[in-house]
């Protein structure tokens, strides 16, 4: 039961002013497995990377391999949705990847030539390389999402949370960054992604958190990944359809 | 205009008064244009507004004490910026509707104390609008320790001011303080509107912290460069402004906070990228 190689959630809720947010999540999740968390809109499912992060009031646990969140601060890269950035900000694609360094640069000196090895290597692997001196408004979307993907790379981290990464990016952008997670997850690494697109989740993802406020199933993506778990969270905005293989149309 | 500017240096030579007018003048450009930058970036000019004013009350009851002004000054501006935090976080009222409540009390405290002690050497006009040339020497110190504190604590936490300034979640996630890095800059910023009392006065501080960053953000895409920008900005705004403030004689705060505003329509219409003039070309040349 206590396996340290595991993340572990237990009885987590969030409160807003008296809404409840999350109530009573708890599951667990093996080290280096691609999770995603799907559910609805309004689920919870920001707020629950939130508290998992710490960084939301919350009541109930989180371990990260038997440790609090605070001791792990500099093992996690954080990727935040694209519309919590403020484009027009004056920074460069290299300024933006170099951030994923900042936590490991002693405050009293400057960003060494490795780390900025490091943030260079890190813009080459997702292909970006030729754009390191671009305002980051001037992206597209893709580029941009594939910016703070290297970022998160150049934090050397064991832990990636990353809020609706595919939202409004291209397919290039979207096959580059899938797969870079999966040589992250091949590596051990733990990802925690944010999802809404049902359609690709068998593809993309080891395991899953279905969630609509409560937990709905979490676990393995055969087993958490049926029509009536996906019915359950989605309530009256779906409809099966059954067709050799049986599925589930959601309304977005 | 040259004779104008040579009579200017001429009295800038003979009279002590001027120069140390003009040191002020230059140490505020600074230090509100470097401030100024994370104010627009964080989206707090009103915050800013808020923190110039909120410092009244302070200035008096040090005054009413003896004390120095600075120290009161930071408590009010501080206590002001805590409060309005405070309110946000135990309440449903919006920030910007906290800060608006807040600052209008503590300005109103101030105002009332002030006019409650009429007789006293309090000059609310000086307070409000500036005085440049009455900056005396030691004035000048404090204002120099304080230019020199600003700057050393934005040179040496550039990297989390930056980060929590561009992504607040991440820098939470990694373990910033966030939340403490904001009442820290509220410091400085009370900091920077006592040191700006005296040559532009609390009611123009905030055209100071915001309209030359502003000018500055339209013209790079680098935030160091920005600071720079800003600070040369506001330099530029002070020391003219105060060439025109004693040339035609006006109020020293207008005189800057007017040159600061046409360097910023300059930028506006003009500058190479966001200019609205070079963008129409392009546009033009592209459609055609």
């Amino acid at each position: 039961m206590n396996n340290p190689g595991t993340i572990k959630v237990k009885n987590l809720s969030v409160n807003y002013h008296g809404n409840t947010a999350l109530k009573n999540v708890s599951f667990s999740v093996d080290e280096g497995s691609i999770v995603g968390v799907i559910g609805p809109n309004g689920a919870g499912k920001s707020t629950l990377m939130k508290a998992m992060l710490g960084l939301e009031r919350s009541s109930g646990s989180v371990s990260f391999f038997g440790k609090p969140v605070k001791s792990m601060r500099k093992n996690i890269a954080y990727v935040p949705q694209r519309s919590m950035i403020d484009w027009d900000f004056p920074v460069r694609v290299e300024d933006v990847v170099l951030m994923g360094r900042y936590m490991h640069i002693p405050w009293y000196k400057l960003a060494s030539r490795k780390d900025k090895a490091k943030a260079a290597e890190a813009l080459r692997k997702v292909g970006m390389e030729e754009f390191s001196g671009r305002q980051i408004g001037e992206l597209s979307g893709g580029q941009q999402q594939r910016v703070f993907i290297a970022r998160a790379l150049t934090q050397n981290a064991d832990l990636f949370f990353l809020d609706e990464p595919f939202v409004g990016i291209d397919v290039k952008s979207e096959e580059i960054i899938i797969n870079l997670l999966r040589s992250l997850s091949s590596e051990g690494k733990t990802i925690f992604v944010i999802h809404h697109d049902l359609s690709k989740v068998e593809k993309y993802f080891d395991q899953l958190v279905l969630l609509n406020q409560e937990l709905i199933h979490a676990g393995k993506v055969d087993e958490v990944y049926s029509s009536s778990n996906i019915q359950r969270a989605y309530k009256g905005n779906t409809a099966v359809i059954k067709e050799g293989k049986e599925m589930v149309v959601v309304n977005p | 205009m040259i004779d104008q500017i040579l009579l200017f240096i001429d009295q800038l030579i003979r009279y002590p008064y001027l120069q140390n007018a003009l040191f002020a003048a230059i140490l505020v450009g600074v230090i509100c244009g470097v401030i100024g930058c994370f104010i627009i970036l964080r989206g707090m000019a009103l915050m800013g507004d808020a923190i110039s004013h909120a410092v009244l009350p302070g200035v008096v009851i040090a005054y009413m004490l003896g004390a120095s002004f600075f120290i009161g000054a930071v408590i009010t501006g501080v206590l002001t910026a805590l409060s309005i935090g405070y309110i946000t976080r135990n309440s449903k009222v919006k920030e910007d509707s906290a800060i608006g409540i807040m600052f209008t009390a503590m300005f109103a405290l101030g105002i009332a104390m002030i006019t409650g002690l009429q007789g006293t050497s309090v000059d609310l006009w000086h307070i409000l609008f500036g005085n440049v040339l009455a900056v005396s020497r030691a004035d000048l110190w404090i204002t120099l320790g304080i230019g020199i504190f600003v700057i050393l604590m934005v040179i040496l936490f550039y990297r989390p001011l930056l980060l929590s300034t561009f992504d607040e979640t991440m820098a939470k996630a990694s373990g910033l303080p966030v939340r403490f890095i904001h009442y820290m800059l509220m410091l400085l910023l009370s900091l920077v509107t006592v040191a700006s009392l005296q040559t532009v006065g609390i009611i123009l501080v905030v055209a100071m912290l915001i309209t030359p960053g502003a000018t500055a953000y339209l013209l790079t895409e680098r935030f160091s460069v920005m600071l720079v920008l800003s600070a040369v900005t506001g330099v530029i705004s002070a020391v003219s402004g105060l060439f025109f403030s004693v040339i035609y004689d006006i109020s020293s705060g207008a005189a800057i906070v007017l040159v600061a505003s046409v360097l910023f329509a300059a930028a506006f219409f003009f500058s190479p990228k966001q200019g609205i003039i070079p963008r129409y070309f392009r546009s033009v040349q592209h459609s055609s």
